[in-house]
């Protein structure tokens, strides 16, 4: 084989090689960007927080496989979320790439809503719910809302309809809501956590078909 | 020829661009390791797990090893620590932990310290004490063994420097214990020697004090790692094990690996709701048959970062 034919074959090996480098960094960028907007859509269409008013940074993510998820990933990241008057910490996991769990935690000042926000713990709740309800079209929720109607949260109360129980807390930092599925054994949940009358935290077990 | 020369530069700028692509992050870790050159991160534990009903007896041995070291590999692969030791087992001697202590202190300006095992009263032989009952930790080979002491712990400071101390044992959470220090430095409780401080807001999780300064034990008796949370197949081993595990995450906080943990292993929203934080039932030594609620506690700044010295 002459020099310059050699030097064609590495053409050849080499081109492909520099272009999945070029193509595999904007992919990256493309999962951390489409990551960040799914958390977001969520914060501003089921929480209510106008996301706009804010500068939003992704920081560190850890994607992992863990064997209760069966081999999918899981992707547990953080994210900040700066306006002029306040200062959040969004942490949230996504599971089969379904938002599964997050949690807002005000560093400075008061979270920023689109609209105002109910100070009656039940109307909170229940409006946090219908707007997963829409989020999700997950028709289980309508459900659990009709149990939570019965709830006043002026009180510890476990409500057990058919398969689903409900547990209502109130404890020194949080008031939470816990809608537990115990249709054979499985024992996975949907709960909502208010720290100070502000949505703190949610997760959802039920939404993942994994084996527990 | 025309066509050779063309072949070589465009041979030459792919050769370029393959090796910026390896380098540039490889150039990144290099920094990141310079600037976290003063990070420590130790971890002891006993073995004497021999009273079944109140230690947890073999499994729980074996699972306390087997965490320490999934610890241990965590912290390793974060590249955040420039010194890092798994003492776990023989080498939780009292002269090595004070020894170390000092190493740490002089060395290094930020320490994490992890120990897991068990705690009992002892006292000092100084003449001028007034603290009364001090607090010790279990060395390897546990009970009625030399223990590590609190004060002892405290001689050994010298730069303050151990910033974040997790004691997965009995007691050393609670108010009462977490220690004070006298008008000659002398010191008792554990929270007080290992991190000369006493003014730490009580609930770091829910009040962070901004205090740079993290203590994370027990009020009343430690939840065994062989002890199941309730949700799905998940053990109190997985619970520590995901923390340091999120712990060691870019801009991760003691309180967001807290709440990671806590709603992966009991399917629960955050730290803040779960029993760990709210109280958990376990079995109460001082009277058999009853039991008694216990909580994992959180003192000064559950904001602190591990990663990169806080």
């Amino acid at each position: 084989m002459k020099w310059h034919n050699k030097l064609f074959l590495l053409l050849i090996i080499g081109i492909p090689l520099v272009a999945v480098l070029f193509v595999y960094l904007p992919i990256s960028d493309n999962v951390e960007s489409s990551v960040l907007n799914r958390v977001l859509e969520f914060l501003e269409d089921v929480v209510g927080i106008e996301v706009s008013k804010y500068d939003a940074q992704l920081l560190g993510t850890l994607v992992t496989y863990p064997d209760w998820l069966d081999g999918f990933p899981q992707r547990t990241g953080k994210i900040t979320l700066d306006s002029e008057i306040n200062k959040l910490d969004v942490l949230f996991k996504l599971r089969n790439n379904t938002l599964s769990w997050s949690l807002v935690r005000q560093i400075e000042g008061t979270m920023q809503y689109i609209d105002s926000r109910s100070v009656n713990m039940h109307d909170a709740v229940d409006g946090f719910l219908e707007r997963y309800q829409t989020y999700s079209k997950n028709s289980e929720i309508q459900h659990m809302r009709n149990i939570l109607n019965t709830v006043d949260f002026t009180e510890n109360i476990t409500i057990i309809e058919g398969s689903m129980k409900l547990t209502a807390s109130i404890n020194l930092f949080s008031v939470s809501v816990d809608f537990r599925n115990t249709f054979e054994g499985t024992n996975n949940a949907v709960v909502v956590s208010f720290h100070n009358g502000h949505f703190y935290a949610f997760s959802n077990t039920q939404e993942i078909n994994y084996p527990i | 020829m025309k066509t050779t020369v063309i072949l070589i530069v465009c041979l030459l700028f792919m050769f370029a661009l393959f090796v910026s692509a390896l380098v540039l992050p490889t150039g990144n870790q290099n920094n990141n390791q310079d600037q976290n050159l003063s990070s420590a991160f130790v971890i002891w534990g006993t073995q004497d797990y021999s009273d079944e009903t109140y230690m947890g007896a073999e499994p729980e041995l074996t699972e306390s090893k087997q965490v320490c070291e999934e610890i241990f590999n965590a912290v390793l692969d974060s590249n955040e620590f420039s010194y890092c030791n798994n003492f776990w087992g023989s080498c939780t001697q009292p002269d090595q932990v004070y020894g170390n202590v000092s190493y740490c202190e002089e060395n290094y300006n930020f320490t994490a310290v992890f120990y897991k095992g068990h705690s009992i009263g002892g006292f000092c032989d100084f003449k001028t004490c007034n603290l009364g009952e001090h607090w010790t930790l279990y060395a390897d080979e546990g009970y009625e063994k030399e223990y590590i002491m609190d004060y002892l712990i405290h001689e050994r400071l010298s730069s303050g420097t151990h910033d974040f101390v997790f004691l997965w044992t009995c007691g050393y959470g609670s108010e009462s214990r977490v220690g004070e220090i006298d008008e000659n430095g002398h010191s008792v409780g554990m929270m007080a020697s290992w991190m000369n401080v006493t003014d730490l807001s009580g609930d770091g999780y829910a009040e962070s004090d901004g205090s740079n300064h993290c203590y994370v034990s027990f009020d009343n008796y430690s939840i065994w790692f062989t002890n199941k949370t309730g949700y799905g197949n998940f053990y109190y081993s997985d619970f520590v094990s995901l923390f340091f595990e999120h712990a060691m995450i870019d801009g991760w906080t003691i309180n967001d690996a807290l709440d990671a943990a806590a709603e992966e292993t009991h399917s629960q929203a955050s730290f803040g709701d779960c029993q760990l934080y709210t109280g958990y039932l376990m079995p109460d030594a001082e009277n058999p048959g009853e039991t008694v609620l216990c909580f994992m506690r959180v003192w000064g700044d559950g904001n602190l970062r591990l990663q990169k010295g806080g």
